[in-house]
């Protein structure tokens, strides 16, 4: 636990400064390692979302794959029910690496994409 | 990332890199060549959103030894089987960013992006993780960056030539200003053998 407090004290995870660039806004240090859970707070702000799935980002470029349907279908980890204001996803990251992340998400029927890129370190 | 760092305390710390490390050449049509500049304009306290995309038109290598017919052939014949951008509005808005990229000294990668109508000046490329810096203060008050700055005044659709000699992925923006306001474009390239 100390360890983890300790990482935590010499480790900005994200940095959400109006100053900083709005390209790099989406950076996030985190820590990998089956011993660590990684705790990221998002704002989803006031709307309710529905259909939240966690993938990679690439697979926005893909077609998917056509294994048993019509339509490509692409792997993720979803979240069910209704999101909305401040959450905070959980994650814990084997290796270390930079994974470009990308979180779906359907209001209304209209669908949006928040891109995280995740900077995992020893 | 292009900067190695292990939380964003180090990235404020970190020593910006220089463009000229992945750049051999860059010009923007309608401002010509690219001139080196440390730039105390890069970093700003405010932003605006970011106006200007990819247009997906005119995005092809060509070769700089024009002379040589073979190399102009093999530029037009990478250029047929490399689709180097995606700006088909069906495609996820975080993968618009990303663009393939030819690498070595004779290829000069051609990029078409659409400025808009509105008028753009001190139009910057550098390094995206640039931006999580604090610059440097030589000689100067302000946090200056390493940048390829594009004088004049820029509009409409323009056409952005790269020659990149090392293959890898560098994050790179381009930082703009419309009457005051800066906005960010960013480019995730690609640049393959």
């Amino acid at each position: 636990m100390q360890d983890a407090l300790q990482w935590t004290f010499a480790h900005q995870m994200v940095n959400v400064s109006a100053t900083l660039g709005p390209a790099m806004q989406k950076v996030v240090f985190l820590r990998a390692g089956a011993k660590w859970e990684n705790q990221v707070e998002i704002a989803f702000g006031a709307s309710n979302y529905t259909n939240v799935q966690l993938s990679f980002r690439d697979n926005l470029g893909t077609s998917g794959s056509f294994l048993n349907g019509s339509t490509g279908a692409v792997p993720v980890v979803t979240f069910s029910g209704t999101q909305t204001g401040n959450l905070v996803l959980h994650a814990t990251i084997l290796q270390p690496g930079n994974y470009s992340m990308v979180i779906v998400a359907s209001t209304g029927g209209t669908f949006s994409t928040f891109e995280m890129e995740w900077v995992v370190i020893p | 990332m292009n900067i190695s760092a292990q939380s964003w305390q180090d990235l404020s710390l970190a020593q910006p890199i220089d463009p000229r490390s992945i750049l051999l050449y860059a010009s923007l049509s309608g401002a010509g060549l690219g001139s080196f500049i440390l730039s105390t304009s890069f970093l700003q306290a405010t932003w605006g959103t970011n106006p200007i995309a990819l247009t997906g038109n005119n995005t092809f290598v060509s070769s700089l030894q024009s002379t040589d017919a073979s190399t102009v052939a093999d530029a037009a014949q990478w250029s047929f089987s490399h689709q180097m951008v995606n700006a088909n509005s069906a495609l996820g808005p975080a993968m618009k960013k990303v663009v393939f990229l030819r690498a070595g000294s004779l290829w000069q990668n051609n990029i078409e992006i659409n400025f808009g109508a509105a008028n753009y000046t001190n139009v910057q490329l550098s390094l995206r993780d640039n931006l999580g810096t604090s610059g440097v203060f030589f000689n100067g008050s302000a946090g200056a960056v390493p940048v390829i700055l594009f004088a004049g005044t820029q509009t409409g659709t323009l056409t952005l030539h790269l020659v990149i000699p090392q293959p890898g992925m560098y994050s790179t923006v381009l930082v703009l200003n419309n009457a005051g306001t800066y906005s960010t474009f960013e480019m995730e390239l690609v640049v393959i053998p």
